[in-house]
């Protein structure tokens, strides 16, 4: 029998994260009938839901390959449709905060999209050194700050994993695109942070 | 073989290998969309209509020469649109008297009346009204800590202390663009506020300033503010002052909030988000 491969995120999700807009708005004002801001509220409880398990399976694939000198802290960040994590590094016998490293998934540019974002430490002048170190290995990796219509609303991170979502989106295929992206990352930062 | 054996066997090899009639059929369950997404679906070409209608005469009413319009902002241009600590600075600026805007406590009085029939809200309106009130705005405030396992400072983005002989208000602005607030961090702001009324016979304001309101489960005894209507208050004085330098820095303040942080765009009617621009323009749907 052929292998079968778990859809990554459901139809709420994807409908909520490409008219993120027109729900909120629906959901904050008076602008439709009752039973329309009702369905409205019932598909975004269930999208919220469906993000919440969908970044956890993540989050969870993205540390299992967090490695030395890198380490994160036991406690997980979580904020809307969005999960982070601090990121260590050994420095001798003692721990440097680096800053946090996490998920998020949103609607950018072209559709809904799950994104990997560092948010560092250090200001814009180590977050540059840190851009310029990912760029060989990650032609894509970039800051938020240098497309700030994209990113309304955002602390200037590192922008360094972007799959984009849809009905078809498996699971497995995201897994192990992450996995192998978040395994660049930690090259280029031990890089980036040795500079 | 024994007939109990054989049993096993055939147990055994159901769970191991389910039918494919029994996966397609798990698949269909699994993946198929909610029955209130597929009616919502149906109804969505109508509300799509209705939301572009409400936009469009939402966009009517922003007047010529409003900040929404301008081509430029104040922040864009130097990358600092998302910067927490550059907001808090020219907010300090804005609602300080002394400041040197000729705006005296106008945004003040405005930004506090979004508040109204909230707890010492009135009172700090009608203290501000009053000619022997002192008003001082300090920015990123350093207080300790006392109790706290992780942290022995805390500090304030912005504190205003408002003062006459007979009575005394502290207002703590905390202000979050990209960030969640840290841990326990608005209590122990609160627990500053409530040593400070203690000392002075006082009473506090706790605003909490973000993009979307966005109160935490933390955030007890904190009133939400959003840029949107911060904005919007801040626009009534700009209408006051707006032929004068203040009133332009202002407004380019103002667009770089709705534009920048807000991502609103007027000339794109998609990029106008209804709740913010209700807020804005204060005015009722």
């Amino acid at each position: 029998m052929k292998k079968w491969k778990a859809r990554a995120v459901s139809d709420e999700l994807i409908f909520v994260a490409t008219h993120e807009d027109e729900v909120i708005d629906i959901l904050d004002n008076d602008i439709v009938d009752q039973q329309t801001k009702q369905l409205t509220e019932a598909v975004y409880k269930r999208a919220n839901v469906d993000a919440a398990s969908f970044l956890e399976t993540s989050i969870r694939t993205m540390l299992s390959n967090i490695g030395t000198p890198f380490g994160v802290a036991k406690r997980m960040g979580r904020s809307d449709w969005e999960v982070y994590v601090s990121l260590t590094r050994k420095a001798g016998r003692s721990t440097v905060r680096l800053g946090s490293i996490g998920l998020r998934v949103g609607a950018y540019r072209s559709g809904p999209v799950l994104l990997g974002f560092v948010n560092s430490l250090g200001g814009t002048d180590r977050r540059r050194r840190l851009l310029t170190a990912c760029k060989p290995k990650m032609p894509k990796a970039h800051l938020t700050s240098d497309k700030p219509s994209d990113y309304p609303e955002w602390n200037n991170c590192l922008i360094w994993f972007e799959y984009p979502l849809s009905e078809r989106t498996k699971l497995e295929d995201i897994s192990f695109a992450l996995a192998a992206q978040t395994k660049v990352l930690l090259t280029c930062l031990k890089l980036g942070y040795a500079n | 073989m024994t007939d109990g054996a054989s049993t096993s066997m055939i147990r055994q090899s159901v769970k191991s290998a389910p039918s494919t009639s029994y996966i397609r059929a798990l698949r269909r369950v699994s993946e198929c969309a909610s029955p209130e997404l597929e009616t919502l679906r149906k109804r969505w070409p109508a509300v799509m209509r209705l939301l572009v209608d409400r936009r469009k005469r939402l966009r009517g009413r922003i007047p010529v020469g409003d900040p929404l319009w301008f081509q430029t902002d104040l922040l864009g241009p130097l990358a600092r649109t998302q910067d927490e600590s550059s907001h808090s600075r020219a907010l300090a600026f804005i609602l300080d008297p002394r400041a040197g805007h000729g705006f005296g406590k106008a945004p003040l009085i405005e930004m506090l009346k979004r508040f109204k029939k909230r707890r010492n809200v009135e009172a700090a309106l009608q203290l501000l009204g009053r000619r022997d009130c002192d008003v001082n705005v300090e920015r990123e405030y350093h207080h300790s800590v006392t109790g706290a396992v992780d942290r022995d400072v805390a500090r304030n983005d912005i504190r205003i202390e408002i003062k006459s002989r007979a009575t005394k208000i502290l207002i703590i602005l905390e202000n979050k663009i990209g960030s969640a607030e840290g841990r326990d961090q608005l209590f122990w702001y609160k627990s500053e506020a409530r040593r400070w009324c203690e000392s002075n016979g006082g009473k506090a304001i706790l605003i909490y300033l973000t993009p979307a309101r966005r109160l935490t489960k933390s955030a007890a005894g904190w009133m939400d503010l959003s840029y949107a209507l911060m904005a919007g208050s801040f626009r009534r004085v700009w209408l006051v002052h707006r032929h004068t330098a203040s009133g332009a820095w202002l407004a380019l303040y103002i667009s770089s909030v709705m534009k920048g942080v807000l991502g609103l765009n007027p000339k794109k009617l998609h990029d106008l988000a209804v709740s913010d621009i209700v807020e804005y323009l204060d005015g009722s749907l």
